[in-house]
């Protein structure tokens, strides 16, 4: 892969397709999916934001995940493009990731009228984004070039260990984050599209930032 | 055996020169004093247990402490060049790491020591029988911490916010180690106060703590060499 290479549009065919998904994905999560009725049979509208947080939490793990090979791929190989991918994906994971969790905040607040709960995944997600917002931080703060690309590579993989140990050392506590089972088939179609659309818009949140970076190295 | 030896003799460098200069040792020793303050303002004066916050309290010097230690450990080596001498030696990087990293135990550990001693008799916590064992807890979380931090350090002095942002990058990553540590530590007081020990929890904290060690040093020895490439 060629270091300096630069794409030449900020937003490829998948902005277009990004754009229609997530119109979509809206009228999956307000329309096609029906409501979630409580136990005691009233319906619940608030839990429509599932169709929103799911997915941001899943392209925050996404892009967390993108972060960490890419940070291998600059260790291993000291190529630049991949440091730009390291970047852009972590900056995207960081707004997924605030995403999800001020959607979560929201919902549990109408859920279990908390705004916040010490719960091992609430507990990980947020250590996960303060593990990455100290990336940013890292990045800013370091003159780029070779050297702060392996500083970010170093601290992205350490990083991304940490995550698996975060959640065992919480997970001694009992959770009540709710899990995924019992989804009516209409509610998971809504879901996975939802998922799908958050995913295409990633790729083009990626290519663009992507870019950016390229071209602010070019100039550079 | 020529590796250790380049280790000891880099550790005993680094614990000569504190010895000699008392910088590190003095400023982290005076911060844990002012910390234990605080939290008597904060806590004990307010009517807490001590026994209920000091498993908390005791982590919260132990780590912000550490942090003033680590920070020196490479910021040091950058006068005269220091840090070109060492990376000219005809050893392995990881002589480097490790023996920066057991003169920053050293330190550390010392100061902890102390601190947690100082902890004891001025919140008159009644656990001298489990003393030990807390001191055990506290030297695993040492070793975790310094082996986090001295990767770090070594990279903050090649960024423009310098040593201000290790603790920002330490801490995260070493917040499951503090919290296995505290939860550990507060199982060792709470048996020490009620007499009944949970043997398997405890031990399992010392596992836990051991496994995130080695698992934080593997990392470490495994990312430093792409920090000091120069």
């Amino acid at each position: 892969m060629k270091d300096d290479i630069v794409p030449r549009r900020c937003f490829g065919p998948e902005i277009w397709l990004a754009g229609v998904a997530m119109h979509l994905a809206l009228l999956a999560g307000l329309k096609y999916a029906p409501s979630a009725i409580s136990a005691s049979g009233e319906p619940m509208e608030f839990q429509r934001i599932m169709y929103f947080h799911v997915p941001s939490a899943w392209v925050a793990f996404l892009a967390f995940f993108v972060t960490f090979v890419a940070s291998i791929a600059v260790l291993v190989k000291r190529s630049m493009w991949w440091d730009s991918i390291a970047t852009a994906s972590a900056e995207i994971g960081i707004l997924f990731c605030t995403m999800a969790l001020i959607s979560g905040s929201i919902w549990g607040k109408a859920a279990w009228n908390l705004w916040w709960a010490w719960d091992p995944r609430l507990t990980t997600t947020f250590i996960l984004w303060l593990v990455y917002a100290s990336y940013v931080i890292l990045r800013m703060s370091t003159p780029s070039g070779e050297r702060s690309a392996r500083f970010g590579a170093v601290y992205a993989t350490i990083g991304f260990v940490s995550v698996p140990l975060t959640y065992v050392s919480v997970k001694l506590g009992a959770g009540m984050h709710p899990k995924s089972a019992g989804l009516e088939p209409k509610m998971l179609h809504a879901l996975l599209f939802c998922i799908g659309a958050f995913t295409v818009l990633y790729f083009a949140f990626l290519r663009a930032r992507f870019r950016l970076e390229q071209l602010r190295r070019a100039i550079q | 055996m020529r590796w250790l030896s380049a280790v000891l003799c880099l550790a005993a460098k680094d614990v000569r020169h504190e010895l000699r200069t008392r910088e590190a040792l003095a400023s982290m020793a005076v911060f844990s004093l002012l910390t234990i303050v605080l939290f008597h303002f904060g806590f004990s004066d307010l009517g807490q247990e001590a026994t209920v916050f000091a498993p908390g309290a005791l982590w919260v010097t132990f780590t912000f402490a550490s942090m003033i230690g680590l920070a020196r450990s490479f910021s040091v080596e950058e006068i005269n060049g220091c840090l070109r001498g060492l990376l000219l030696c005809p050893h392995d990087r990881s002589v480097i790491f490790a023996g920066k990293m057991l003169g920053s135990i050293a330190s550390v550990g010392a100061v902890s020591t102390v601190a947690l001693v100082l902890f004891v008799v001025l919140f008159n916590l009644p656990i001298f029988s489990m003393l030990w064992l807390v001191w055990i807890v506290m030297l695993l979380g040492v070793v975790g911490v310094t082996a986090v931090g001295t990767v770090f350090s070594a990279m903050t002095i090649g960024t423009r916010m310098r040593q201000t942002l290790l603790p920002v990058l330490v801490l995260p990553i070493i917040l499951p180690l503090v919290v296995f540590g505290m939860q550990t530590t507060a199982k060792i007081i709470n048996s020490a106060t009620t007499g009944s020990a949970p043997v398997a929890e405890i031990a399992g904290g010392i596992v836990g703590m051991l496994l995130f060690d080695v698992i934080l040093t593997t990392a470490g020895i495994m990312t430093f060499e792409h920090v000091v490439v120069e």
